[in-house]
């Protein structure tokens, strides 16, 4: 049984229930919990099941379940990323399979990057996102709740899956896509107008260190992306659920909770992401180390992206004060202790 | 892209270079109908998925889909995979039953 995808499926189950808890109303609870409990049992047999094609059907499954919830955009729209995900996964296996050259297997390799690229939504597949769309039914569900699992689970069948030559291609395609989001999320965070859209754009920016990470083939790179996904579950996705709460309300403050919650979405020292940081940026001088130097100039942008957001949360006041304090408490623990959650995935 | 543009052509020299490939390579030698099968069902319940919006013509494309992504993993040699035919059939199979909801307006 694979270590990593069960964590992260595991750390999705409690990124639910932090959702569903301070989710706005009662009715909203509930939608929430029966749709994220469909999500999560998909997520759990894409994590569990023994080949990549019986977790590409069980995709396809929870994609078609996805874009038949009620929403405000068309069936359409919703379902088309998460199918074309599936078919450019398929084509990669297939690829991947045929015996032939070994372009082909280069072909398999480009195929699974742009399959797990269009079904986490980042560049360049950004799903469309329609702010008044319910959280159940939102576009946000691909980048924070069932991507980490998926991306997780392509990773490492990739690995099984194509030749060495072909592997070094898959981990450099990661590392420059990661790159590329990492720049596009972190200045659309930053430069956009729209408050949604730039949550949006910061979990794309989060994705860009968690691609790059799982694209450097050491150790560190690998547990930096691991631990990077585990502040998209467990820190910036309640607090978006959070900052959701906060919209309809009041308008953005600057108290200190505000500063403190910017810090732990801008991954600053002691917070979850910090440790991430770290460990991305020591695995990166182990491959090349201009890289980390692209990253370490990358990472500074979540600083102003990430203030915005934070003053975004206005005054958390009753439950999602207490969900602000729950998720501030997990992201410190993780910081300064992630062993546990580093242990618990292989590293 | 609308027809006559510039993306439209490069498109279509482009699918014609890979119609071409398809058929110098992969249309010949052992078991090439089941690859032959799988690259076409793939491909073109794909560009079907991308290219309309009418939700019938949708779930029939995504349940080929799921049928063209099982035949796959026959590619993969060794005994067949009996989970994932029936998982593929049951997706197929409810992709043609589940009734489509449509957009809430505002």
């Amino acid at each position: 049984m694979p270590a990593e995808p069960v964590e992260l499926a595991v750390l999705a189950a409690a990124s639910l229930a932090l959702a569903v808890t301070f989710s706005v109303t009662r009715s909203r609870r509930v939608e929430l919990l029966i749709r994220g409990g469909a999500g999560l049992g998909g997520l759990a047999a894409i994590a569990l099941v023994p080949t990549l094609d019986i977790a590409l059907v069980v995709l396809l499954a929870l994609g078609l379940l996805f874009a038949n919830t009620q929403g405000t955009s068309s069936f359409a729209l919703r379902v088309r990323a998460p199918m074309v995900a599936v078919a450019l996964l398929a084509l990669a296996l297939a690829f991947a399979r045929f015996e032939g050259p070994e372009v082909l297997q280069r072909f398999a390799a480009v195929g699974l990057v742009a399959g797990m690229a269009a079904a986490v939504g980042v560049l360049p597949y950004i799903h469309q996102l329609d702010p008044d769309e319910s959280l159940g039914s939102s576009p946000v569900v691909w980048l924070a709740f069932v991507g980490p699992v998926l991306a997780s689970v392509l990773v490492l069948r990739a690995q099984q899956l194509l030749s060495p030559d072909a592997g070094e291609a898959f981990g450099g395609m990661l590392i420059g896509l990661g790159l590329l989001n990492l720049l596009w999320g972190g200045v659309g965070a930053w430069k956009t107008k729209d408050v949604p859209a730039a949550w949006r754009y910061s979990f794309i920016a989060d994705w860009g260190l968690a691609l790059a990470g799982f694209g450097l083939t050491v150790s560190d790179g690998r547990g930096g992306a691991l631990l990077m996904l585990f502040a998209v579950l467990l820190c910036r996705f309640p607090l978006y659920v959070i900052s959701r709460v906060a919209a309809g309300e009041s308008t953005a403050t600057e108290r200190p909770i505000n500063l403190v919650v910017a810090a732990a979405l801008a991954g600053s020292a002691p917070f979850a992401g910090f440790a991430a940081r770290v460990l991305l940026l020591r695995g990166a001088t182990q491959v090349f180390w201009p890289l980390a130097l692209v990253l370490a100039v990358g990472m500074l942008l979540w600083l102003p992206g990430s203030l915005r957001l934070g003053r975004s949360l206005g005054r958390p006041r009753g439950r999602q004060a207490l969900g602000v304090a729950l998720v501030i408490a997990i992201n410190l623990a993780a910081g300064v202790y992630p062993l546990p959650i580093l242990s618990a995935g292989g590293f | 892209m609308p027809a006559g543009s510039t993306p439209r052509l490069i498109l279509c020299i482009a699918s014609a270079f890979l119609a071409w490939w398809i058929a110098a390579a992969v249309t010949t030698g052992s078991g090439a109908a089941l690859r032959f099968t799988v690259l076409t069902a793939i491909g073109l319940s794909g560009a079907r998925i991308l290219s309309t919006d009418d939700p019938p013509a949708l779930m029939t494309s995504v349940a080929a889909l799921a049928l063209g992504a099982a035949a796959g993993g026959a590619l993969a040699g060794g005994s067949p995979d009996l989970a994932l035919y029936v998982a593929a059939a049951i997706v197929a199979a409810g992709a043609a039953w589940l009734p489509v909801r449509f957009a809430r307006a505002g």
